[in-house]
C-alpha cells in the first residue's frame, strides 16, 4: 500500500466538486428546457412513423397492438400513453409508466418501438435539450 | 520481491492471469448482483448503480488499459448472454468508452481528478455512450432521459470512487501477492 498511495490519486481532489457541479448544471439545463402540454403522441417503429394520435380527439382509452419480433401493446388515453404489454425480455418499456408531458418519451429498445409526446407547434429537435 | 511490487505486467504470467481472472469474475459477480436489485424508484428504467465499474476503474490503472478493456468487453458479453443483444451493445459501448476515459484520467502524473471525480467522469461517459447507442436504435427520443442519467451518474460515480477507495488496499494486496 506504500506504493499504492503514490499510484492512485486521493479520494477527493480540488477539481472533483466543480466537475460534479458542472454535470448537475448541464442536467438542470436539459431538464428545464421548455416543455408544453402534450397534444400529439407520435408512435414509431424502426424509426418509421406508425401513427400520430391527437390526444384531444380521443375521449376514452384504447389499446394499440404493434406486431414485430417483440409484439407490444400500447394503452392510449386522453392524458397520456403507456406500454401496457410487451414481449421483450426486460420489460423496461412497461416500467417507464405513463408519459404525458410534451418532450417525454417511452421506448422499447428490443422491439424498436418508441412513443414520444409532442406539444403541437414545438419542433421535434427540441427534445434533445 | 520489490521488483514484483512495482511492475505487475512484467511479473510471472501465471500470477497475472490469475489476478485478471479474479477481476473478471468480480466484475461479473457485481453485474449479476445488480440484476437482483429491485427497480429503483424515481430513476429512468434500466438505470443501475454500475457496481462493476469499480472493477473496470481499478483495472484501468491497476493492470493496464488492455486488460481493463477486455474486462469491459467481458461485462458486455455477460449482459448479452443474460439480457439480449440490445443489452450487449449498450453495455459494451458504455463499458469500453468509460474504461478508456478513466484510464486517461488515472495516468501517472496527469491526474486532474480524485477517485470520486474519475468515478463521476466514468459514469457520465458510460451513460452518455449508452444514450448514443439507444438513440441509434430507437431514435432521438431517448435524449429525454439525459438529465436523469446525468444526475444519476454523479451519484453512482461518487459511490464508485468511495467504494474503490475502500476496496483499494485489498485489491492492491492481491495484485502484489
Amino acid at each position: 500500500m506504500e506504493d499504492g498511495r503514490k499510484k492512485w490519486p486521493a479520494l477527493l481532489r480540488p477539481r472533483d466538486m466543480p466537475l460534479a457541479l458542472l454535470i448537475l448544471a448541464v442536467a438542470a439545463a436539459a431538464w428545464l428546457w421548455p416543455h408544453g402540454q402534450a397534444q400529439v403522441a407520435v408512435i414509431e417503429q424502426d424509426g418509421k412513423l406508425l401513427a400520430r394520435v391527437e390526444l384531444a380527439h380521443i375521449t376514452q382509452g384504447y389499446a394499440m397492438e404493434i406486431p414485430g419480433e417483440y409484439p407490444v401493446t400500447l394503452w392510449i388515453e386522453p392524458d397520456g400513453v403507456c406500454f401496457q404489454d410487451a414481449s421483450c425480455p426486460d420489460k423496461l418499456c412497461i416500467r417507464t409508466g405513463k408519459i404525458s408531458r410534451a418532450g417525454e418519451a417511452a421506448v422499447c429498445l428490443p422491439a424498436r418501438v418508441s412513443v414520444r409526446m409532442e406539444g403541437g407547434s414545438r419542433p421535434v429537435d427540441g427534445v434533445t435539450g | 520481491m520489490q521488483e514484483k511490487k512495482h511492475d505487475f505486467n512484467r511479473g510471472p504470467a501465471a500470477r497475472r492471469v490469475a489476478f485478471l481472472g479474479l477481476l473478471g469474475a468480480l466484475a461479473l459477480a457485481l453485474s449479476g448482483l445488480e440484476m437482483l436489485l429491485p427497480p429503483l424508484p424515481m430513476l429512468p428504467p434500466g438505470a443501475k448503480p454500475g457496481l462493476s465499474n469499480i472493477v473496470t476503474m481499478y483495472a484501468a490503472s491497476g493492470v493496464g488499459l488492455g486488460p481493463a478493456l477486455v474486462i469491459a468487453l467481458l461485462k458486455g458479453v455477460f449482459a448479452g448472454v443474460t439480457r439480449g443483444l440490445t443489452a450487449f451493445l449498450m453495455s459494451t459501448c458504455g463499458g469500453l468508452l468509460s474504461t478508456l476515459v478513466m484510464a486517461l484520467l488515472l495516468r501517472p502524473k496527469k491526474r486532474p481528478f480524485g477517485l470520486v471525480g474519475v468515478g463521476i467522469a466514468g459514469a457520465v461517459t458510460h451513460n452518455a455512450a449508452q444514450l448514443c447507442v439507444a438513440s441509434c436504435l430507437a431514435g432521438g427520443v431517448v435524449w429525454y432521459y439525459l438529465p436523469f442519467l446525468l444526475v444519476f451518474a454523479v451519484l453512482t460515480g461518487t459511490l464508485t470512487g468511495l467504494l474503490l477507495r475502500v476496496t483499494l488496499p485489498v485489491l492492491e494486496h492481491l495484485r502484489n501477492l
